[in-house]
C-alpha cells in the first residue's frame, strides 16, 4: 500500500513539474532581453506568457476566497499584487508602442515588463505560491 | 492540416478569457475560430485584436482587486 501511494505521489509530482515547467518555458521566452524591435509576435507571445501567469494566480485567489488555501494566502496575495499592479499601465503602453511603430519606446517598455514579470515570479516563488497549478 | 490544428489550439486558450469577459460559449468560440481561421491566412481583425486585449486586461484586473474580507 505504501508503495502504491508513493507511485501514486512521484506520477502526480511528475505531472505538476510537466505543468510548472510549461509555464516557465513560456515565462522563460517572455523574459528574454530584447534588443531587435519588438513585433506583434513578441507582444503575442508576451501576453501569452502574462495570461499564463495570472491565470494560475486567479486560481490561487480564488481558493484563498474559498478557504481551501493556505493560512498566508492573504498576505501572499498582497505581496505579490505590489508587483501585479504595475502591469496594466506598461502593457497598455506596450501595446501603444507596437501599434504605433514606436520601437525605441516598445523595447524599452518591453525591458520593463520583463523586469515585472520576473520580480512576479520571484514573489511568488519566495512565498511558495504556484503559479503554474 | 496540423497548422491549422496548432492554430486553433493556441487560440483556444482564449475561450475562458472571452467567457469572462462577458461573450456567451458559443460566441467565444466562434469567435476563437475566426481568430485561428484569420491567423492561418494572415488577417486578424482589430476587433479580434482588442477581444482578447479586454479579456486580458479582465484577467489581470481580476487578481488586483482586493480580497473581500
Amino acid at each position: 500500500m505504501k508503495r502504491l501511494l508513493l507511485v501514486v505521489a512521484v506520477a502526480v509530482g511528475l505531472g505538476g513539474c510537466a505543468q510548472i515547467q510549461r509555464v516557465q518555458d513560456a515565462v522563460v521566452a517572455v523574459t528574454k532581453s530584447y534588443t531587435n524591435p519588438v513585433t506583434r509576435a513578441d507582444l503575442d507571445n508576451a501576453e501569452g506568457g502574462v495570461q499564463l501567469i495570472f491565470t494560475g494566480l486567479n486560481t490561487y485567489k480564488r481558493a484563498c476566497v474559498q478557504g481551501i488555501a493556505d493560512k498566508n494566502c492573504r498576505a501572499n496575495i498582497a505581496a505579490i499584487q505590489v508587483y501585479t499592479r504595475k502591469v496594466p499601465p506598461v502593457l497598455k503602453e506596450l501595446r501603444r508602442s507596437v501599434d504605433s511603430g514606436d520601437q525605441v519606446n516598445a523595447i524599452s517598455v518591453y525591458n520593463g515588463l520583463m523586469t515585472i514579470i520576473r520580480d512576479i515570479r520571484n514573489e511568488a516563488y519566495i512565498r511558495d505560491v504556484k503559479i503554474g497549478a | 492540416m496540423e497548422a491549422a490544428l496548432a492554430l486553433v489550439v493556441k487560440y483556444a486558450q482564449y475561450i475562458p478569457l472571452a467567457i469572462d469577459a462577458g461573450s456567451s460559449v458559443v460566441d467565444a468560440i466562434s469567435r476563437m475560430l475566426r481568430l485561428a481561421q484569420g491567423a492561418e491566412g494572415g488577417t486578424i481583425t482589430d476587433e479580434e485584436v482588442d477581444l482578447h486585449r479586454k479579456a486580458l486586461d479582465k484577467l489581470i484586473e481580476d487578481f488586483n482587486t482586493p480580497i473581500p474580507d
